[in-house]
């Protein structure tokens, strides 16, 4: 299953890459790390999403749909008034998995649903009034920014964002037992020597990082952390030694494709990617919600 | 030897547990029993080092925090894996897998169910079938009855008493005390966050008076004549 995902996943990527004959600048220097955002985007987005729904024993958390992910854009924004994007998204990163920690513990999960829905719509509301206050003509990049959208970045920031994301996915595969564990319960978990609060700050704080690097570099982008993990337990299984790896590589080709088509589809105009991944995703949303509506 | 000392734990202003003292051994099932909210639950979660507390927990000389709580496997009260993990993968994360206790719970029906689809009962079962299949000195059980019909709990009575034959303590709260009386070997009865007895059986029926105000155990026995 890995193996037939890692070469769907290589194949597409060269065909997205070599599209239409470009010349070997475009390749180089747009496609190429275009291609791999969109793609460490995707994967990120799932394995947050793999991470929140077993720490937070809530079958439909994801950065997105709990507002962690409006959240940290909001601190983005903010620090980007100021010039200082950097501290506005560690601090709101921060706040956000803090305020999950607290809020998890002293609400029904379905509650946490609720209260990130208001968190969102707040955050998207003041992000899109700040925008305008910065500079009135950058309103559509705000929208598209709450959309999510895939940016042509230098190859340096590609090569540091890649090695930050494949870091925390193997971090998070080496605690991939105390993951499966923490599902069974809290008291369970604990006689396998796992700490559950520690755990819980670990893993959430190294999936907030991802969180934090993609809603600055492509925006919110929705479903694909909810929707992908439960494809693969529904497929494969739900043990997170597999999990990890195939949402990781299923994330990423969902979302490598929906930029492919983002900027196909209109040529030379571009639709957020976001908006694609989301019209896939968001049926397959409402049949994740049917199926576990006795949970 | 799992040892309690004078302990005291505190949720807000609350006292829950008031200078509470037992002890288990191996080979021997001690019963917890109590009525709601006297303080099983949270001394079981004391001594698997989930709660802040005062007084001395040592198991096999360990505090829970410092490696104490690997040396028991634990049942809890509300056992509630996330929905979409299937029996067969919970049955997977033990340290083995004893066809006898699969065959006595019936869980070779439900291997492929996910938890999030299973009845009450089942759950408990499958609960059941996870602690004891761990490879743990000492075993703990918070209401391992709660929603078993009795079948279920005369064949729960059985493995239980097994485990004690192997050498392992027990350590069961719950507040059916038929099943305390045929599977315990010891009895501490709590209330409102103190020991009042520790017995053996010989002592049980009196606890149980003086606790529950009337003889429940002849009671609950009349009833079932």
């Amino acid at each position: 299953m890995i193996i037939i995902l890692i070469l769907l996943a290589v194949l597409l990527f060269l065909l997205f890459t070599f599209y239409g004959n470009p010349n070997s600048y475009i390749v180089e220097n747009l496609r190429i790390p275009r291609n791999t955002i969109a793609f460490l985007c995707g994967g990120g987005l799932a394995l947050s999403g793999v991470v929140y729904q077993t720490v937070l024993k809530n079958p439909l958390a994801e950065p997105y749909i709990l507002g962690v992910a409006g959240f940290i854009l909001l601190g983005y924004t903010i620090g980007k008034l100021f010039k200082v994007e950097e501290i506005g998204l560690a601090i709101s990163s921060v706040v956000a998995v803090l305020s999950v920690l607290y809020i998890s513990k002293r609400l029904p999960p379905k509650h946490m649903l609720l209260v990130g829905v208001g968190v969102n719509a707040f955050s998207v509301s003041a992000v899109l009034v700040l925008y305008s206050l910065l500079d009135p003509y950058s309103l559509k990049e705000s929208v598209t920014k709450t959309i999510g959208v895939v940016p042509y970045v230098s190859i340096w920031a590609v090569f540091i964002v890649s090695l930050i994301t494949l870091l925390v996915f193997f971090l998070l595969m080496l605690r991939s037992r105390n993951l499966d564990l923490l599902s069974v319960g809290e008291l369970e978990a604990v006689s396998f020597g796992v700490n559950p609060l520690r755990e819980r700050v670990v893993s959430l704080g190294l999936t907030t990082i991802l969180t934090a690097i993609f809603v600055s570099l492509v925006g919110l982008v929705g479903f694909i952390g909810l929707v992908v993990p439960h494809i693969v337990r529904f497929i494969h299984s739900s043990v997170h030694s597999s999990v990890l790896p195939l949402s990781f590589l299923t994330g990423g080709i969902i979302f490598m494709g929906s930029d492919f088509l983002a900027r196909t589809v209109i040529y030379p105009a571009e639709i957020p990617a976001g908006v694609f991944s989301s019209l896939m995703l968001s049926p397959l949303f409402i049949g994740v919600v049917w199926r576990l509506r006795h949970d | 030897m799992i040892e309690v000392y004078n302990l005291c734990v505190k949720k807000g202003n609350k006292e829950i547990l008031k200078g509470v003292s037992m002890e288990v051994d191996k080979s021997e099932a001690v019963v917890l029993i109590g009525e709601n909210g006297s303080g099983k639950t949270t001394l079981i979660r004391a001594i698997s080092g989930l709660e802040d507390y005062k007084g001395e927990i040592y198991i096999d000389g360990f505090e829970p925090e410092k490696g104490g709580s690997e040396k028991i496997s634990v049942l809890s009260q509300d056992f509630n894996p996330v929905g979409y993990l299937k029996v067969s993968e919970i049955m997977g994360f033990c340290d083995f897998i004893d066809e006898e206790i699969i065959k006595e719970l019936g869980l070779n029906a439900l291997f492929n169910s996910r938890v999030g689809n299973l009845s009450g009962g089942e759950r408990r079962r499958v609960g059941i079938g996870f602690a004891l299949m761990n490879d743990r000195p000492y075993i703990i059980l918070d209401e391992p009855t709660a929603n078993l019909d009795i079948s279920y709990i005369n064949r729960l009575i059985n493995l239980l008493r097994r485990k004690v034959e192997e050498g392992k303590g027990l350590l069961i709260a719950t507040h059916d005390i038929l099943f305390a009386r045929e599977v315990g070997d010891r009895f501490v009865f709590l209330r409102d966050g103190k020991v009042l007895y520790t017995t053996n059986e010989e002592g049980f029926n009196y606890a149980c008076t003086k606790v529950f105000g009337t003889n429940m155990y002849t009671e609950v026995m009349k009833r079932c004549v």
